[in-house]
């Protein structure tokens, strides 16, 4: 039993010092893609994003959502800012009620599929005192992959990560791409702890 | 002053008595006339007897009072019928008659009109209120042209008038004065609608109405129905009243808002379309709006109209369309931002199932605070 014991401590002592060995190590796509898989960064407390659809430079839709501890759970508030009406509307845009949706829980992961050969070459990292960010554009056919969706059609999809350059941890991660019928969309989520 | 001879077959018995009476007029003063002969030789009034008599009628002496002609027969009294005779011409009467006159008061200057003015009813004046001033009875009278001709007060307009009392017992007249019929004020209003009113570009023309006028104001008034020289696509407010007549005052205005033939501003508006759905909106609405002030007949005689009405259909098809696409590109957008947000595990409703489903194999996942 003892021994067994030994054995689980210099394991674990040895998966220690690979990470120590890796967080030391230079910043690179795949810190990026640990970070944003939260491999070694668990502790998110909830996110915040915003989402905004453009056509021809004029925002047509604008969403905020915010999920926060709140008692036991977490809640979810949803804000539409900005929709579009139809023509029998008096004006163009409207705005919606805020909905508020509560869950006991959530996966300290992300929903998508971040991968170095997704990217086209020329991606760029650039690392200051505080944090890293990643800049990359998807190659086409992998759009589909990245986002996980097989019917996700957008296109000229890019992305950018900021990681905290000490702990490497996921600060957000914003994607822009052009939707089926030519709109700008713009998904920015900053992931608080 | 009129005798009446009376045959008689008295006979001569005493003193020749010759008559005449005091006054042979009088002047009416509401009380009995205190009618008395005078006699030659001179007689004690009570030496006579006094009947009187008016319109075929005897009536007591209490009775003289009204202007007329009255007839006075005078007798002896029996005391001295042994003593006097009446003569007339040296011819024995029983009695003598003499006609005399109560005439009528002047009481003009008691005139007092007190009402010069009426409103015009359809009616002839039926009254105009006088007072006659020191005179409490009920006194008759009439109103006369000033030249004393009947005159009939209907219509409105100033009439030169003068009261003149026709009255058993006065008479006399007022100075001439002028008497008002005002207009009545017409109580009627025309009645108008939308449907009344046709319009172009540059022009409105509201349906004849018998003895209407129009006015785009309210305070210039003209009788033609139809108004040149507008703007294209503006509202303007018809009034509508009933003229002024001889009799009535204009009518009050019946109002109704209406809008030039948007035609050119209509056509100008669809020409800002452009390829971009979003930028239309504004302009859909605007040209919808304009489009209402379109004369549909008009409409139907410009090809021109006609193809803009076409495209601003196609520009309301094309925006529905684009909205549709907009939802689909937001939902897409949605389940986008949905992955890449933390992946949410269990509703709150669905917490118990959860956790038991999967409690042991994501335990080391789940953060709890």
């Amino acid at each position: 039993m003892k021994i067994r014991q030994i054995l689980v401590f210099i394991f674990l002592i040895g998966i220690s010092l690979v990470l120590s060995a890796c967080r030391d190590g230079a910043i690179d796509i795949d810190t990026f893609a640990s970070s944003v898989a939260f491999k070694g960064n668990a502790g998110a407390q909830g996110y915040e994003q915003r989402i905004e659809m453009k056509y021809e430079g004029t925002t047509v839709y604008l969403e905020t959502r915010t999920l926060e501890a709140d008692g036991e759970g977490y809640k979810l508030t949803s804000k539409v800012l900005l929709k579009l009406n139809d023509l029998e509307e008096e004006v163009q845009f409207r705005e919606e009620e805020e909905r508020v949706e509560r869950f006991t829980s959530f996966e300290n992961n992300l929903g998508i599929d971040f991968r170095k050969e997704y990217f086209l070459d020329g991606y760029e990292i650039r690392t200051e005192e505080e944090v890293s960010v990643f800049t990359g554009r998807v190659k086409a056919e992998a759009g589909k992959l990245f986002m996980k969706d097989e019917v996700f059609a957008g296109t000229d999809l890019e992305v950018t990560v900021t990681i905290d350059s000490q702990n490497r941890r996921l600060k957000a991660i914003v994607v822009t791409f052009v939707t089926a019928n030519g709109s700008q969309a713009r998904i920015e989520t900053t992931i608080n702890y | 002053m009129r005798c009446v001879y009376v045959p008689s077959n008295y006979i001569f018995i005493g003193t020749d008595v010759k008559l005449a009476l005091g006054a042979y007029t009088f002047v009416y003063d509401g009380s009995a006339q205190e009618v008395r002969v005078i006699s030659d030789p001179a007689l004690p009034d009570d030496a006579f007897a006094y009947h009187f008599f008016h319109n075929g009628e005897e009536i007591p002496a209490s009775q003289v009072v009204n202007a007329g002609i009255y007839q006075v027969r005078v007798y002896l009294q029996p005391d001295y019928t042994n003593s006097f005779y009446l003569s007339l011409e040296g011819t024995y009467r029983e009695f003598i008659e003499f006609e005399f006159e109560i005439e009528k008061r002047d009481i003009s200057a008691a005139i007092q009109v007190l009402t010069t003015q009426a409103p015009y009813t359809g009616r002839s004046v039926e009254l105009i209120e006088v007072a006659f001033n020191g005179f409490d009875e009920e006194i008759t009278y009439v109103w006369k042209g000033e030249d004393g001709e009947d005159i009939e007060i209907l219509e409105a307009g100033s009439y030169r008038i003068k009261i003149v009392i026709e009255d058993e017992n006065y008479r006399g007249e007022s100075e001439v004065f002028v008497f008002t019929v005002q207009k009545a004020k017409n109580s009627s209003r025309p009645s108008i609608s939308a449907d009344d009113v046709s319009a172009t570009p540059y022009s409105l023309e509201i349906k004849s109405i018998p003895g209407a006028e129009y006015s785009l104001d309210g305070r210039t008034w003209q009788d033609g129905n139809s108004f040149s020289g507008l703007t294209d696509g503006r509202t303007y407010i018809v009034y509508v009243r009933y003229k002024e007549t001889k009799n009535y005052l204009a009518s009050d205005a019946a109002l109704l808002e209406v809008s030039t033939d948007g035609f050119y501003e209509f056509l100008a508006e669809v020409d800002k379309l452009s390829d971009n759905p979003l930028e239309n909106y504004s302009i859909i609405k605007e040209a919808e709006r304009l489009r209402t002030s379109i004369d549909e007949e008009y409409e139907h005689l410009s090809g021109e109209v006609r193809l803009a009405l076409q495209r601003l259909e196609d520009a309301k098809a094309e925006y529905r369309a684009f909205v549709e696409r907009m939802a689909a590109d937001v939902s897409a957008v949605k389940k986008a931002a949905a992955s890449l947000a933390l992946v949410l595990t269990a509703l709150k409703a669905l917490a118990v199932f959860g956790t038991i489903l999967i409690a042991g194999r994501l335990r080391s996942l789940i953060v709890r605070r």
